[in-house]
């Protein structure tokens, strides 16, 4: 009978109107640029220009870093996130409620500006070895909170089966525990990947050369060069598969979750004598991943008062990180609506599209998306070129998942059926969508908004390159102070931006725990 | 009074041929169920009636306009049919009068008309509350009068009562089916559940694949089912093989008059006739052993052998077969024959 209700529950029309299909092609069509341009670029290149370029020593020891990188981040990432997750849900550590929050909110240090701080500590940290550190301490909430999820709402009969059939608890755990809560490691880990291939910020400011910050050089070499696009192809060759491979480990955790497993939650594991040990690992870990840059931070901040530095040019980067990142937000909304529209109401080629979109985007990393308006604005829309509308279209391509996820929620709120039957009350579609749908929508809108907006404010790479001359952002100020080794003046940014940060990070930890939708 | 038809509606879904000709009659006032297993296109047809989907082929009329046909479809809005979805889909930012007052246009929307719809459905004292205040039944009720407000001629219900538990399921559907009488108003109500479709229609139509299988009043349906397929989707059925002489099937259990079979018809057959129809414990009648006994509850039920015959029988709770596990089985009413396909 449940499956009944279900199934007609979700009920959806077979197409879409055509007014969706247009709306929604907009959209489509802003993330197909990326591509289209590194094709195009490298189509005009020429073949032997390009395999000149790939085939280079300086290609081959970019991927060298760059994979070096972000595997060793990942791994790292891994091992944190599942040790953190597994002490927190099934162990009896001390202040379990405590840490379980303490653990996300690395999240809410930006990793550029982790790296700020780490690297106005010492010229060590500005090595490969210091860079995979910082961003393994920035980036396991990634695993650690999907896994953590994972194992909390995990039927605990499992485990108990396994150690009645004679299982030690250790081999219990990787036997029978660690392969159900694969999915989520493993989507978690692509997800700290696909980060990792497209991240610039931090690894500019910790001096070492990867893919990104090789492209971000020869673009400020040589404006519109082969030479960037052609490293930007073979960048994507490696995130678009990361995030590929993210979107289906996420489906099976999606089919993972749907059992109804018994709510019974598994007794905690008795740490015994690894009490404190344990209990130091997670103090030392809190301490080097949030403890470390914010104490920097806030010596930085001591000192750059001394030394008389005013905190006078931070009004017109909070001005210009609101006057991006708000009328941002409302592009980006605006630009996923007719997508979260198909997604939850319709059926069919498009709703499969708009599904699919998201997992495909947010492997494309801002530089590469940054470059391609640069390059198409250009070509076709020279009066575009070094205005706001060229950086809402950059977040529009960054940001779509982000907004597709926050609207579905609150799409889900007001299923088609509520509209039915204010047809059959003798409503037009029109009256009925805006009697029943919109208010019920508005509130989900509104939240989807504010998440929104405070991303967009921490975003760095395509503000920086996009932006407007002469319009600067907290995280494009504490960029270009640090990078010019400028640690005092960088430190009021940084710290502002760590507080606006704070509050989507804690509403995505919120949701993660509560075992909602991850993305 | 509003009539209901529907002839020759098809309807396909991606490709897979949902509807394949169903036709349906309702008369003004009437009450009819439509009743089969989930996938059976009961709710796809429910649909095409109140208008949320277009038709491929045939036509709906209401009161002999047609609605929908090739060609022709009238919006949801212009179709005054009232439409109670399953678990009530209540509006959640609107109190229980602005979910009432809904459907009314403005001039209508008083509060005497709005408690007058409430007193129908018996929740007055309701009027204030938000839907998620509400318990199951009472926001079934309120979904009713939803509907009602704005005095439709047809009402369909789709499964609304599906997620009641039993007794409060039971309950409801009395007092739906009573007030969509006291307001005259013609009702389709989509179920799956036998009982309730007896229980509350004046007019049941099984339906099977996508058509039809048959439509009648409630006793007619269960007595003589036209398939086996109706036969087991309305109830407990008991099957047989058989041989037809004159108007009788001969079985390992006993002879017995056939229901409505054309005359005429011998030879071999399979027969269906209800369990409550093979009475057990008696002292006459076909002798027949006990394999098994399984508790029920109200009553028991017996796995027999006849022969190398074996089939289910109820029993009285308490029954217990004497030691040498013989009973005998004594059938009475009629029975239906299906003869072999083809």
């Amino acid at each position: 009978m449940s499956l009944a209700v279900a199934s007609s529950g979700r009920r959806r029309d077979a197409g879409p109107p055509l007014w969706l299909l247009l709306a929604a092609a907009l959209p489509t069509l802003l993330i197909a640029l990326p591509l289209a341009y590194v094709a195009a670029r490298a189509w005009s290149a020429g073949l032997a220009v390009a395999v000149e370029e790939i085939f280079r020593a300086r290609t081959a020891e970019l991927l060298v870093n760059t994979v070096t990188l972000a595997v060793s981040v990942t791994v790292l990432s891994a091992v944190i996130g599942v040790a953190t997750a597994w002490c927190v849900e099934r162990s009896d550590l001390p202040g379990l409620r405590w840490w379980r929050v303490i653990a996300a909110l690395p999240l809410a240090v930006p990793a550029f500006v982790a790296s700020f701080a780490w690297a106005s500590m010492g010229a060590a940290f500005q090595t490969m070895g210091g860079a995979i550190l910082i961003l393994a301490l920035s980036h396991y909430p990634l695993v650690y909170l999907p896994v953590a999820a994972a194992l909390r709402g995990m039927d605990p009969g499992f485990e108990d089966v396994s150690r009645s059939l004679g299982r030690g608890p250790w081999a219990a755990f990787f036997s029978a525990t660690l392969p159900q809560a694969w999915p989520a490691l493993g989507a978690g880990s692509l997800l700290v990947l696909t980060h990792m291939f497209a991240e610039f910020g931090a690894l500019s400011l910790l001096r070492v050369q990867t893919f990104t910050t090789a492209i971000f050089d020869s673009y400020e070499l040589e404006f519109d060069g082969a030479t960037a696009a052609l490293q930007s192809a073979v960048l994507l060759a490696l995130a678009l598969p990361a995030a590929l491979g993210e979107m289906r480990l996420r489906r099976d955790m999606r089919f993972a979750r749907s059992g109804k497993g018994g709510r019974r939650r598994a007794p905690p594991a008795r740490l015994g004598r690894a009490k404190a040990p344990v209990l130091g690992a997670m103090a030392a870990l809190a301490a080097l991943s949030l403890g470390a840059p914010l104490a920097m931070l806030a010596y930085w901040l001591l000192v750059g008062r001394s030394i008389g530095h005013a905190s006078h040019d931070l009004w017109p980067a909070v001005v210009g990180t609101l006057g991006l990142a708000v009328p941002g937000a409302i592009v980006v909304t605006a630009l996923a609506s007719p997508l979260a529209i198909a997604a939850t109401r319709h059926r069919g080629m498009l709703s499969a599209l708009a599904e699919k979109l998201p997992y495909v985007v947010h492997g494309l990393p801002g530089l590469v998306v940054a470059l391609a308006l640069v390059f198409f604005s250009i070509r076709f829309f020279p009066a575009a070129y070094q205005t706001a509308g060229l950086l809402f279209a950059a977040y529009a391509v960054l940001f779509l998942p982000l907004a597709q996820s926050a609207l579905r929620a609150s799409l889900e709120l007001a299923p088609a059926r509520l509209e039915e039957v204010a047809r059959s009350l003798g409503r037009g579609p029109f009256g009925a969508f805006a009697a029943v749908t919109l208010p019920n929508v508005l509130p989900g809108v509104g939240g989807a908004l504010a998440l929104i907006t405070l991303e967009l404010a921490r975003e760095l790479t395509a503000t920086l390159m996009l932006a407007p001359i002469g319009v600067s952002t907290l995280a494009t100020e504490v960029w270009s102070q640090a990078n010019d080794g400028r640690y005092a003046a960088a430190a009021p940014f940084a710290a502002l931006l760590v507080a606006v940060s704070a509050i989507p990070v804690y509403v995505f930890t919120r949701r993660s725990l509560e075992l909602n939708d991850l993305r | 009074m509003t009539s209901i038809s529907a002839r020759d509606v098809r309807k396909a879904h991606g490709g897979n041929a949902v509807l394949r000709g169903v036709d349906l009659k309702v008369a003004g006032g009437e009450i009819a169920a439509l009743l089969g297993p989930s996938g059976c296109g009961k709710t796809t047809l429910l649909r095409l009636i109140a208008g949320f989907d277009r038709l491929d082929g045939g036509e709906i009329a209401i009161d002999g306009r047609v609605v929908a046909g090739p060609g022709a479809h009238l919006p949801p809005e212009k179709r005054r049919i009232g439409y109670v979805p399953q678990e009530g889909a209540l509006f959640p930012h609107l109190t229980v009068a602005g979910n009432v007052g809904f459907g009314l246009a403005r001039r209508e929307r008083t509060k005497a008309r709005i408690d007058e719809t409430l007193g129908l459905v018996g929740v007055s004292e309701l009027a204030g509350r938000y839907p998620h205040e509400l318990s199951g039944g009472q926001q079934q009720r309120v979904a009713l009068a939803r509907a009602l407000a704005p005095r439709p001629g047809v009402v369909v219900l789709d499964e609304p009562f599906n997620g009641l538990d039993l007794d409060l399921r039971r309950a409801i559907s009395t007092e739906v089916v009573a007030t969509l009488r006291r307001t005259g108003a013609s009702a389709i109500l989509v179920t799956h559940d036998p009982e309730e479709a007896f229980a509350s229609a004046d007019l049941v139509a099984v339906m099977h694949e996508g058509l039809i299988a048959q439509q009648g009043n409630p006793l007619a349906v269960y007595a003589t089912p036209a398939s086996p397929e109706v036969a087991r989707i309305t109830g407990a059925a008991v099957f047989l093989d058989a041989v037809i002489r004159d108007g009788f099937a001969e079985t390992v259990i006993g002879a017995m008059p056939l229901g409505a079979v054309a005359a005429g018809v011998n030879g071999r057959a399979n027969v269906c006739l209800r369990p409550e129809q093979i009475v057990v414990g008696a002292l006459r009648g076909c002798a027949a052993t006990v394999i098994d006994r399984s508790f029920r509850g109200d009553h028991c039920v017996l796995n027999v052998a006849v022969g190398d015959v074996r089939l289910p029988v109820r029993a009285p709770a308490a029954f217990e077969a004497d030691a040498s596990g013989v009973v005998h089985l004594e059938i009475s009413g009629s029975c239906v024959a299906f003869l072999p396909r083809g």
